[in-house]
């Protein structure tokens, strides 16, 4: 060791009379600082100050009154609408994200084998997540015009008289499910890639022993991408739950509230109405019940989600 | 590790899942970013309503040297953005404001200009007046306000044979004409009378015009009234028993400015920006005074300059409303063709009149004699849960799926219930 790395050390030490491990404890918060400064300012002061306020009849102007648990239980007791609301919104996610799901897996499937062409129908999948939103809904305005619209002129092709979509109760949602459906290239292009991910010699393997396309899928496949399924029905989840662009444009929850769900709730209650209180408890209900299903959902991921590295207990 | 990384996951799905909704409902407003004794001003709206106001303000500059004022232009979702303000304690100094005005003066977030504006209904006209008071007292300085009229195809019309329309016509010459300018080809109708849709400017008109209110003089909801019920009946009649005009499913993707635009109507009852949206179209039109029911009712569609309770210099910015609301600091409205003044002395100037824009030489009267055939919206702090209730009870009615008297009861309810807190 050289006299002038010890006295540097020494040096250093006595200046700072600070520990190496109480140094790199510090160099840590401070590389770290600028995520808790985000979240505490942008997430956790917005999300307590929210808290407090749905226990308030807050309008968004004047001084906050304590009103106890009164929104909770205006919420589940008294406004009409809720429960319409909470039961859309659930209808929307049940059926949306499983079948965004299955859909994105049998494409990615069909599309991360070797054949002519297969960039050009990757681009096309992936295209419609490209289209913004709004633009988006403009087509599928068109593409659901009642009367003359293509989706009804092909239904009636084949001699079924289609229903008015967004202007009829029983069809609307469905309707902007179609949307959700359409706009699955993303997850898709996840899933491709995790399927080209799976190690080569594991299907090198099974075909020498015989394996067929659907052995090949379901033995290998499937087990070694179910983390990125897991991922994206867990982000699925949180996003059907919170869905609001496609009802804004589509519909603004129309007809009769047939398609109107939590988050444009929240926030015609808050930007409208201003029952900013109202609207905060709102959003905590949902909060919770976000929170209850994505725990449930990884909770179950032990049953069925494969980590390579990981040895099963 | 596991365990570690479980908590990890939970904690980011916690984030996540909170973010985009909390976040947003608490979020605080930014500051004005106006220096230290600029007067901030905000409007809405396009290009055309940013150059007017700009050119306006170098009027007041003129007259008010001493008081220094920035035009802030909120392209996007004014109203949140307004709003978000004032909860941060940094509301502009004077701001424009429409149907939203007494969800801000019933809460105490705007000065009372009742002093300063003494002879508002004379200068102003009486439904401005009525549209801007609140309890007595007035938070609205009128600053556009232009009747509603019909537009109409003057090709269609002289092709059918039937006069051009006029504030002379009632429910029953509107009904027979209609029917004669109507085209069907293989049952199918390729040119209707007329279009409309769920706007208040248009349903209420027709509850107006029968006599009918949608709350009463105490405030308290009369939406199925037998009076409202017939006006109803007669809109649903137009689409579904005399087919004149279009229902809600057969025009999804399009609305009544574009059909009237496209020439696939004959008539359209909407506002002043129409005319500019109409510079290419291909066919020769004309404006009218709306027509008549057992009363005559005509909507406006209007807006307000409002000054802040919170403003640190009200009476500075009072001068500036008072100056931008008069007959000079109108002037720009009229010349620029963006909308009728709403300073009766403005609107009968040859600046409004005689307009150098006017090229087609249309009857700009029409704007100016409807003024005193407006009736005033029922404008109070719960404005849009009124026409909420409306729309979510009506829908139904509108497509044809439910009769009449159940959709005006639907809405009476929500109404009761609203309004009762």
């Amino acid at each position: 060791m050289s006299i002038s790395a010890s006295i540097g050390r020494r040096h250093r030490g006595s200046r700072r009379g600070m520990k190496r491990s109480t140094r790199e404890t510090l160099f840590f918060y401070v590389c770290i600082s600028p995520w808790i400064i985000g979240f505490v300012v942008f997430t956790a002061v917005p999300m307590f100050s929210s808290l407090y306020l749905s226990f308030t009849d807050w309008d968004s102007f004047q001084k906050p009154n304590w009103v106890g648990l009164g929104n909770y239980a205006k919420a589940l007791t008294a406004d009409p609408l809720f429960w319409k609301v909470l039961r859309n919104t659930f209808y929307y996610a049940i059926v949306s994200v499983p079948v965004s799901l299955l859909i994105a897996l049998y494409l990615s499937n069909l599309l991360s084998h070797d054949f002519r062409g297969k960039r050009i129908y990757r681009t096309i999948i992936y295209l419609p997540s490209l289209v913004p939103l709004v633009a988006a809904g403009l087509i599928f305005k068109w593409l659901l015009k009642p009367e003359d619209g293509p989706v009804n002129a092909l239904l009636g092709l084949f001699g079924i008289k289609g229903p008015a979509w967004l202007l009829d109760a029983n069809w609307v949602i469905p309707a902007i499910i179609l949307l959700s459906i359409w706009q699955v290239g993303g997850g898709t292009i996840l899933l491709i890639s995790a399927i080209n991910g799976v190690p080569k010699e594991l299907y090198e393997a099974a075909e020498i022993d015989g394996a067929g396309h659907y052995r090949l899928f379901w033995s290998i496949t499937f087990p070694m991408i179910t983390p990125i399924l897991f991922f994206n029905l867990v982000t699925g989840i949180i996003g059907a739950f919170q869905v609001f662009d496609q009802v804004y444009i589509l519909t603004q929850g129309g007809p009769d509230n047939a398609s109107q769900m939590m988050v444009p709730y929240i926030y015609t209650s808050a930007f409208k109405d201003f029952h900013m209180g109202y609207a905060s408890a709102l959003a905590w209900i949902l909060f919770v019940i976000i929170m209850v299903i994505s725990a449930a959902v990884l909770k179950s991921s032990d049953a069925w989600v494969f980590y390579e590295s990981e040895v099963k207990k | 590790m596991r365990s570690w990384k479980k908590k990890g996951l939970t904690a980011i799905l916690a984030v996540l899942a909170s973010v985009s909704m909390v976040s947003s409902l608490a979020a605080c407003g930014g500051s004005n970013g106006a220096g230290k004794d600029e007067l901030v001003l905000t409007i809405w709206g396009g290009d055309i309503d940013k150059r007017v106001m700009q050119k306006r303000l170098s009027l007041a500059k003129k007259k008010y040297p001493n008081i220094p004022v920035k035009l802030q232009y909120i392209a996007k979702d004014y109203d949140t953005k307004i709003q978000t303000m004032f909860s941060g304690g940094t509301p502009p100094d004077i701001l424009e404001m429409a149907d939203n005005i007494n969800a801000y003066s019933s809460r105490g977030q705007l000065a009372d200009l009742t002093s300063d504006f003494p002879n508002v209904a004379r200068d102003y006209g009486k439904t401005n007046q009525k549209i801007y008071t609140y309890k007595g007292k007035l938070y609205g300085a009128p600053d556009r306000a232009a009747p509603a009229v019909i537009f109409y195809n003057k090709d269609i019309f002289d092709a059918a044979g039937v006069e051009y329309p006029s504030e002379k016509w009632d429910w029953n010459t509107f009904l027979t004409n209609a029917q004669k300018l109507v085209k069907r080809e293989n049952g199918k109708t390729t040119q209707w009378a007329y279009c409309e849709g769920d706007w208040w400017a248009w349903y209420m008109t027709w509850i107006y015009q029968n006599g009918g209110r949608i709350l009463d003089k105490d405030g308290k909801p009369v939406v199925n009234s037998p009076e409202n019920v017939e006006a109803m009946q007669f809109y649903q009649d137009l689409m579904y028993k005399y087919e004149v005009i279009p229902k809600p499913q057969e025009i999804t993707d399009s609305g009544a400015d574009p059909l009237f635009a496209q020439g696939k109507t004959a008539m359209n009852v909407t506002g002043f920006w129409d005319i500019s949206s109409l510079k290419d179209a291909k066919f020769n039109w004309g404006v009218a005074p709306l027509w008549h029911g057992k009363k005559t009712a005509v909507p406006m569609f209007f807006n307000a300059l409002t000054v802040s309770s919170q403003s640190k210099h009200k009476d500075d910015a009072i001068k500036i409303v008072k100056y931008l609301t008069s007959k000079e600091g109108q002037r720009p409205i009229a010349e620029s063709g963006l909308d009728m003044p709403a300073n009766l002395a403005a609107a009968k100037d040859k600046s409004f009149t005689q307009a150098s824009w006017n090229k087609n030489g249309l009857d700009l009267t029409a704007f100016t004699r409807s003024t005193s055939m407006t009736y005033a919206p029922p404008l109070t702090p719960e404005w849009s849960q009124i026409t909420k209730a409306m729309s979510d009870g009506m829908s139904q009615t509108w497509n044809g799926k439910q009769d009449v008297k159940t959709g005006l009861d639907k809405a009476q309810k929500t109404l009761e219930q609203a309004l009762n807190k």
